[in-house]
């Protein structure tokens, strides 16, 4: 079963590469897009430091970060809801539900695909940023680092996936959910660390900011890259999250499915 | 002519067994208007609608069976119910040995589905890349996948039809694909839901030998749905009579038809206008006159033999032509025998 279910990925995953290159001049613009928020952000901060500001982080740790936040938020990023929540109301799950093939299984591969064919626009982009920045630009050379760092980032993906399949079923019992899901954006681009490193954010609130899930989504994957010590509970708590997550997610989902009427197929 | 796609039927198995089987949806309620809007909000009334009750239905491997209904009968979702799309209410249902709505590895291998309304393939890929991806969820090797989409494309005509963006294709074209797309792993038991809505004459042709063929050749159990009375009558030796949930005819075409418009329909032109017996001969109705010299007949069978001998008698006959009603004429007859409004099925709560 795990033989079939991997091959039936790779396919999944080819045919999502295939699609999106069909679409290249939208892919372009998409990761154009990207860019404008944390290119701003890093010379409003560096305007603010110039201009005397105390911050409580080194100025070169604050250009790598917005230098590498684009791609992070990126490759932790899932777009599944909005087509989840679409295929219950629309009928089109019910094409998933007489394959022998879970449509989270395609959402994965459609994740996965759409990563990979950003990648390909996205890295010579950074790579240009990263070049004007470099003399301010300081990446560790230790392996370990940059496993931690591939680690953190997939405990990020699956959290940010599990949301998505969460918010998604909330169509099983709700016609709209995209107030949901713009709600999420707005809240998951601040207290990831996306719009400005959570380091920055008042004392007071850092306490609460290390322990939710957000946090392990961008801010604790540059954290492992970037940050003298690489912080081990943050592993403990990603994992936590990861896992609480994708159970609370397959309870809903199957919930969900128990009273689905596959309207419209 | 189709040895890569066997079936692998077992026979004297039931393909489908179902007992009582019962499916309610709830819903709610909403007046129209802002007013009723702003109502549902704070209160919502819910009602549950019968869509199936107390179905008994048993199909035998290689049986095809028709499913009659007008719109919102409950058809469609007992194919839901048969393919595992959604759970039942109540009953017992069991599909090949398994039950549906567990959606088994080993129950999906075995059933395929085709919905004429919604498409299994993907719109922005040749239909060739989907069939590639079925490969991979079904599990066949390279072999087993060359030698049906060869034989598929023999048998539908596909030519260079798989390499287009599905997209690009014409209804009748994409169909066919979907076609080779459901039949591509050799399903035991096929659920066809409308397959040839909005088809032309040919394409409608073309499913229908298609899924005669896969039937006769293959052993393949179908379950089909279709408004086409032509369709149910050229694959259906046996049809089911659904209506507000409730089976109300099992058996074959004819004998539906027969009881419920059991006289024959003749039509005799005749050189001028007829003169007439006054009385007409018994079990004799004059129902149409297109034309001075045409006549249109209701006969009862028993008599059908007399009243050919006597319509000579009426005047030089040039032509004369003896039917069954109208298939769809007999579904018109069929539901206008059935009650529109639906009461007792439904209840209401707060």
């Amino acid at each position: 079963m795990i033989a079939r279910t991997a091959r039936t990925f790779g396919a999944l995953v080819s045919r999502d590469i295939q699609i999106t290159l069909t679409y290249r001049a939208w892919l372009f613009w998409l990761l154009l897009g990207n860019l404008p928020v944390p290119v701003i952000s890093l010379l409003v901060w560096q305007g603010a430091a110039a201009l005397g500001a105390e911050l409580s982080v080194e100025q070169d740790y604050l250009v790598t970060y917005f230098v590498l936040v684009a791609l992070v938020s990126m490759l932790t990023s899932s777009w599944s809801a909005g087509f989840l929540a679409d295929s219950i109301r629309l009928g089109d799950l019910a094409s998933w539900l007489v394959r022998p093939c879970s449509t989270h299984l395609n959402g994965i591969a459609n994740n996965v695909a759409e990563k990979i064919a950003k990648l390909v626009l996205m890295v010579p982009m950074v790579a240009v940023l990263a070049l004007l920045m470099h003399r301010q630009i300081s990446l560790p050379t230790d392996p370990l680092r940059w496993l931690g760092f591939g680690v953190a980032i997939v405990l990020g993906s699956v959290i940010m996936f599990a949301l998505d399949v969460l918010i998604g079923s909330l169509a099983f019992w709700v016609d709209e959910v995209s107030g949901v899901l713009r709600a999420k954006s707005l809240v998951a681009g601040v207290l990831s660390g996306a719009v400005l490193p959570l380091a920055l954010m008042p004392a007071v609130l850092q306490p609460a900011l290390a322990v939710q899930p957000f946090r392990y989504v961008v801010s604790f994957p540059l954290e492992v890259l970037l940050l003298p010590t690489i912080p081990g509970s943050g592993f403990a708590l990603a994992t936590g999250w990861a896992a609480a997550l994708s159970a609370t997610a397959a309870v809903v989902w199957r919930i969900g499915l128990r009273g689905y009427q596959a309207a419209g197929a | 002519m189709m040895s890569a796609l066997s079936t692998r039927s077992h026979p004297g198995d039931v393909v489908v067994r179902c007992r009582d089987l019962t499916k309610h949806f709830r819903y709610h309620e909403q007046q129209p208007g802002l007013a009723g809007t702003v109502r549902a909000l704070l209160r919502r009334r819910h009602r549950t609608r019968v869509a199936v009750e107390g179905l008994d239905l048993d199909l035998a491997p290689g049986e095809v069976c028709g499913l009659l209904g007008r719109n919102g009968a409950g058809k469609t979702t007992t194919i839901k119910m048969l393919c595992g799309l959604i759970q039942p209410t109540a009953g017992e249902l069991s599909v090949l040995g398994e039950r549906p709505s567990r959606r088994s590895f080993t129950f999906l291998r075995q059933i395929s589905v085709i919905f004429g309304q919604k498409s299994m393939l993907w719109w922005d890929l040749p239909a060739y890349d989907s069939l590639l991806l079925h490969r991979r969820m079904y599990d066949l090797s390279r072999s087993e996948f060359d030698l049906a989409v060869g034989q598929l494309s023999e048998l539908l005509e596909l030519g260079d039809l798989l390499s287009i963006p599905v997209r690009r294709l014409s209804l009748g074209q994409r169909m066919r694909c979907e076609l080779a797309l459901a039949l591509l792993h050799s399903p035991r038991l096929l659920f066809a839901d409308e397959p040839t809505i909005g088809l032309d004459v040919l394409g409608k042709r073309v499913i229908r030998d298609f899924l005669a063929r896969v039937n006769v050749e293959l052993g393949t159990s179908i379950v089909l749905t279709s408004h086409d009375m032509d369709d149910v009558a050229a694959l259906c030796p046996r049809v089911v009579l659904i209506d507000h949930g409730t089976k109300r005819y099992d058996g074959d075409l004819t004998g539906l038809a027969r009881s419920v418009r059991p006289a024959k329909q003749m039509m005799v032109t005749f050189t001028a206008e007829p003169q007439l017996p006054d009385p007409l001969p018994p079990g004799v109705t004059v129902v149409g006159r297109p034309a001075p010299d045409v006549l249109q007949l209701d006969i009862d069978r028993e008599w059908l033999a007399e009243v050919l001998t006597a319509v000579s008698g009426w005047g030089p006959v040039v032509d004369l032509e003896v039917t069954d009603a109208d298939l769809d004429e007999v579904m018109v007859s069929v539901f206008d025998g059935f009650p529109e409004q639906r009461s007792p099925g439904e209840s209401r709560s707060a």
